[in-house]
């Protein structure tokens, strides 16, 4: 959430005034891109939908218990990233994102030729599905859900300098996969 | 590509569904579920704090420390809120979905999200009961429906139920080891083991209802069939033993009661397949024959002779239980009698499952005969396969008896 103390202040009004619609505005904010986040890790759609309503009935449970909140979204991207990894452990298989989007797993019909009528963005698609995880987090977040340096490195619990060296490395390996996927 | 190039094509990106674009329709489904559980979940807390318990709330930093001095106030709260509100509320729309849609993970989460923040034993026996009628609620919605993958997905519902059933059995346990000090807390357990008991006959009448429908597999019925069997005797069992404990407000004859019950209904089974096998023996258009003949069937193929021999010895092997059950019971030693009570529901579920097999495989047998055209009255019926002799013998005779020939010669032709 840009505002840290308007995230504090609907954290106070669900722990405090056991305001429902506090929580309303958390999710609204933030439901899109704990889908979006899950979406690059599980190769499924539908896999990515189930495990984000778990995300958010998860940090329910966790605010309404009362427990510490330093900071929402990074509360909500940790329960997300450790559903993740109980559903690849209950799958015991390994996430192979680029095949699965070769293999047309990853979406459906529609979505597929959606991406399909522009050549450039199916290069792009394809060269971060190749992308190691670290770095595929950072320009999801930064780039595809416009989020600013402060709030990711609030969210990834590291500092600011670490987080624009980390986008920097990023953005340096998408491009050079995607020269890699030209030269071919 | 250069960076501004690539930048503009990620931040396109975003807007389809490639690049993790959710649909707003499962958005909003999604929150109307969540919304509704924080709405409850806020109205309970709300009811079981006090104005005393938010402002030391806000003194001592959002509740950490709050948490550990007053959970114990906050959670005998919500007991006593769900305890007397009964049963548990249901969470909206996903309480009508079912395996295989979106929304079914998210009713399975809830429910066990319920059963997480209950504390009461009682309470969470109550609720697992409640969640595995709903696993048969599904059941039956998907056997009536005309799902794709419907074996797979009643199969599903029926591991469901019979994991909410362990649950139950888990929780008897556990409310077994706690012990029992008030009326009202005595009242409580009576009345909860009295609940399980009740549903789990429900259960097992609906089941049996299930096998004839045969859309799943048979050994996922047998599993919860055997479940619902042990965590109906369970509940009796702690009944039993509490009282024998004396920790329980209730009286001897209640006890017997309960347990005469379980003797009546086991003999009532067992004269329902008693029936069951009487009509099996029957032919078509035949009169019955009685368990005995069909022991003595010297007929290698008769598919009857096969359930009837064991199936016959096992009634009486219940019969021969249910009265020694009921003899220990008049001598007070109701731990012998709900002993017996289990041996005869283990035996009539294995003397059901025979008839089941028994009806099925008769039933092919009649299938097969009828497509032969070989059935016992078929001849006489004019059943005559196209293009045989028999066929055209049958033309003859009518061409002789037009032509004026006997009788007689017509018979011989047909039994050639």
């Amino acid at each position: 959430m840009r505002n840290k103390i308007k995230e504090k202040l609907l954290v106070y009004r669900v722990q405090v005034k056991r305001d429902a619609q506090a929580f309303a505005e958390i999710y609204d904010y933030y439901i899109e891109k704990i889908h979006r986040f899950i979406f690059f890790k599980v190769a499924s759609e539908q896999e990515a939908e189930d495990l984000s309503s778990e995300v958010f009935l998860k940090a329910w449970n966790y605010l309404s218990s009362d427990k510490g909140v330093k900071s929402m979204g990074a509360l909500l991207y940790t329960i997300a990233r450790n559903s993740v990894i109980d559903h690849w452990r209950g799958k015991k298989i390994e996430l192979d994102l680029e095949q699965a989007f070769l293999k047309d797993e990853l979406l459906e019909p529609a979505a597929i030729s959606e991406l399909e009528q522009d050549a450039d963005m199916t290069r792009v698609y394809k060269a971060l599905a190749k992308l190691k995880d670290e770095y595929r987090e950072v320009i999801v977040m930064r780039y595809l859900d416009q989020m600013d340096v402060g709030e990711i490195s609030n969210i990834l619990q590291k500092n600011k300098n670490n987080i624009r060296v980390l986008l920097h490395r990023s953005l340096t390996a998408l491009r050079q996969t995607l020269e890699e996927q030209e030269n071919k | 590509m250069d960076k501004d190039h690539l930048i503009k094509q990620l931040n396109t990106l975003k807007h389809k569904r490639a690049g993790g674009l959710a649909r707003q329709a499962w958005i909003a489904d999604a929150k109307k579920i969540i919304m509704q559980k924080a709405e409850e979940d806020c109205q309970i807390l709300q009811a079981s704090e006090t104005r005393g318990d938010k402002q030391l709330r806000l003194v001592f930093d959002m509740g950490r420390d709050w948490h550990r001095m007053f959970r114990p106030v906050v959670a005998m709260g919500l007991v006593v809120i769900m305890v007397f509100g009964g049963w548990i509320t249901s969470v909206g729309a996903s309480q009508n979905s079912l395996p295989g849609e979106a929304l079914y993970k998210l009713k399975l989460f809830s429910e066990q999200a319920q059963a997480a923040i209950t504390s009461s034993g009682e309470s969470k026996v109550k609720l697992h009961v409640e969640f595995a009628g709903r696993r048969l609620d599904e059941v039956a919605k998907l056997i009536d429906s005309s799902v794709l993958e419907k074996e797979q997905k009643v199969g599903q519902a029926v591991d469901g139920f019979k994991k909410q059933i362990d649950s139950v059995h888990e929780d008897l346990d556990n409310i077994k080891d706690k012990k029992v000090t008030k009326k009202k807390d005595s009242d409580k357990f009576v009345e909860v083991t009295k609940i399980v008991d009740k549903k789990a006959v429900e259960y097992q009448d609906a089941l049996d209802q299930t096998v004839d429908k045969v859309v799943v597999s048979k050994d996922k019925i047998k599993g919860a069939r055997e479940a619902v069997n042990e965590v109906e005797a369970k509940a009796v069992e702690v009944l039993v033993e509490k009282h024998l404990s004396g920790e329980l407000y209730i009286s001897e004859e209640e006890v017997s009661e309960t347990i005469q019950g379980k003797l009546d209904k086991a003999k009532q089974d067992i004269d329902q397949a008693k029936f069951q096998l009487d009509e099996l023996g029957r032919p078509a258009g035949g009169e019955a024959i009685d368990g005995d003949k069909i022991v003595n069937e010297e007929d290698e193929g008769s598919s009857q002779k096969e359930g009837g021999a064991g199936t016959v010895t096992q009634i009486g092997e219940v019969e021969g239980k249910i009265q020694q059950g009921e003899a220990l019971l008049q001598n007070k030693d109701y731990t012998g009698a709900m002993g017996k009570v289990k041996e005869v529901k283990t035996i009539t579920m294995e003397v059901k499952e025979g008839i089941a097999q028994t009806k099925i495989v008769m039933e092919e047998e009649n299938k097969a005969d009828a497509e032969q055209g070989l059935s016992a009255d078929g001849l006489s019926q004019g059943v005559v396969a196209p293009g045989s002799e028999t066929s055209s013998t049958t033309l003859k005779i009518e061409d002789g008896l037009l032509s004026g020939q006997s009788a007689t010669t017509t018979q011989e032709i047909i039994e050639e």
